[in-house]
């Protein structure tokens, strides 16, 4: 699948840790806690606040190092 | 804008699916070893039990150091290699004639304390494996209804697998044996550990697909190695001692038991160094 909406790059991206069906979860939920908006409604505008969101997640599963380098990663995927 | 999947940086010489097979492939033939020594070859047993223990000890400790200092899941897995490394005591010591210790109040107590210590770590360390979901701040994958038709029908397995042992166990602790008493609250922390599989299950099922999933599916699958054993431990004792081939089966359910745990540690490892492109 090539990734063309923000919430896929993000959620492609995540897959690979996560598996295809949480990383779309965990945007899902973290696009409506952080942006107040459904996956498919996000902006690049958005993408600063997802990634503090998704942060606390990550580094659980990622530890610290692995979480700030796959957020680095997505971030990068926007500029 | 696109983004293509991450992979890791160069091809590595271990995968999860390798681990697993080496796992595999080392638990029969150890176990095959214990059963061509034979009966008597308690030295052999002894340095076979010893070996996987360590194995799945410095597994953990590995796992834990690729994580970085006050992360979750560093605790998890430093608290499972002191689980392994405690065993792995507990195993010297119950082989005190192998040793030369004189046998006495001395080495029961230290066989009690490691068998404490090593349940104290299994415990502590599942719970931090079974809380890492709720961590995340993710929905639950599983309701409770679902949940249920899971516990239920394992805590019941469970209760099976080390009842016959607490109640002997119990009996003993009760007329002072201080040994017993250690292996009564081992088989309690068992029940536990065996009911605290079902979070961690769940979380291997959620992520599916990625590679985080192989850790936590590892270490279910090597509880289940370990529920196994207990109720063949049980079931063989109904006989007598266990000797060939049930005596084998039990090797090989203790080092899958051990064994997939470090491959679950090799999993996690991989997993957290794959670097995104």
């Amino acid at each position: 699948m090539n990734a063309e909406l923000p919430h896929q790059i993000i959620a492609e991206r995540l897959a690979a840790y996560l598996g295809p069906n949480t990383a779309q979860v965990a945007v899902r939920t973290f696009a409506g806690r952080a942006c107040g908006c459904l996956p498919h409604e996000l902006t690049r505008n958005d993408v600063p606040r997802l990634v503090e969101a998704l942060r606390p997640m990550l580094r659980t599963l990622l530890g610290g190092d692995g979480a700030e380098e796959l957020l680095q990663r997505v971030s990068e995927d926007f500029r | 804008m696109t983004a293509s999947p991450p992979r890791p940086s160069a091809p590595p010489a271990w995968t999860p699916s390798r681990a697993l097979g080496a796992a595999l492939v080392a638990s029969v033939l150890l176990a095959a070893i214990e059963w061509a020594a034979g009966a008597d070859a308690t030295a052999v047993r002894v340095a076979t039990s010893l070996a996987v223990y360590l194995v799945a000890a410095a597994g953990a400790w590995a796992a834990a150091w690729a994580y970085r200092r006050g992360d979750h899941l560093r605790r998890a897995w430093a608290l499972f290699g002191l689980d392994y490394l405690a065993l792995a005591c507990g195993r010297l010591f119950l082989s005190h004639d192998l040793l030369g210790l004189p046998a006495g109040p001395l080495a029961g107590w230290l066989l009690a304390a490691a068998t404490v210590l090593s349940n104290a770590f299994g415990v502590w360390g599942m719970v931090l494996f079974a809380s890492t979901w709720r961590r995340t701040g993710l929905p639950l994958p599983s309701s409770g209804r679902r949940l249920a038709t899971v516990v239920v029908p394992l805590a019941v397995a469970s209760l099976l697998a080390v009842g016959p042992d607490l109640l002997e166990m119990g009996a003993r602790a009760a007329r002072g044996d201080v040994v017993a008493l250690s292996y009564a609250l081992g088989d309690a922390c068992d029940v536990a550990v065996f009911l605290l599989v079902v979070p961690v299950f769940l979380t291997a099922r959620a992520l599916a697909g990625g590679t985080l999933a192989w850790p936590f599916g590892l270490i279910s699958a090597s509880c289940l190695a370990w529920l196994l054993l207990d109720g063949g431990t049980a079931l063989t004792g109904l006989a007598g001692s266990p000797s060939g081939v049930a005596a084998a089966s039990l090797a090989l359910l203790r080092n899958l038991g051990c064994l997939l745990l470090a491959a679950a540690a090799v999993a996690q490892r991989l997993a957290i160094r794959l670097r995104p492109r």
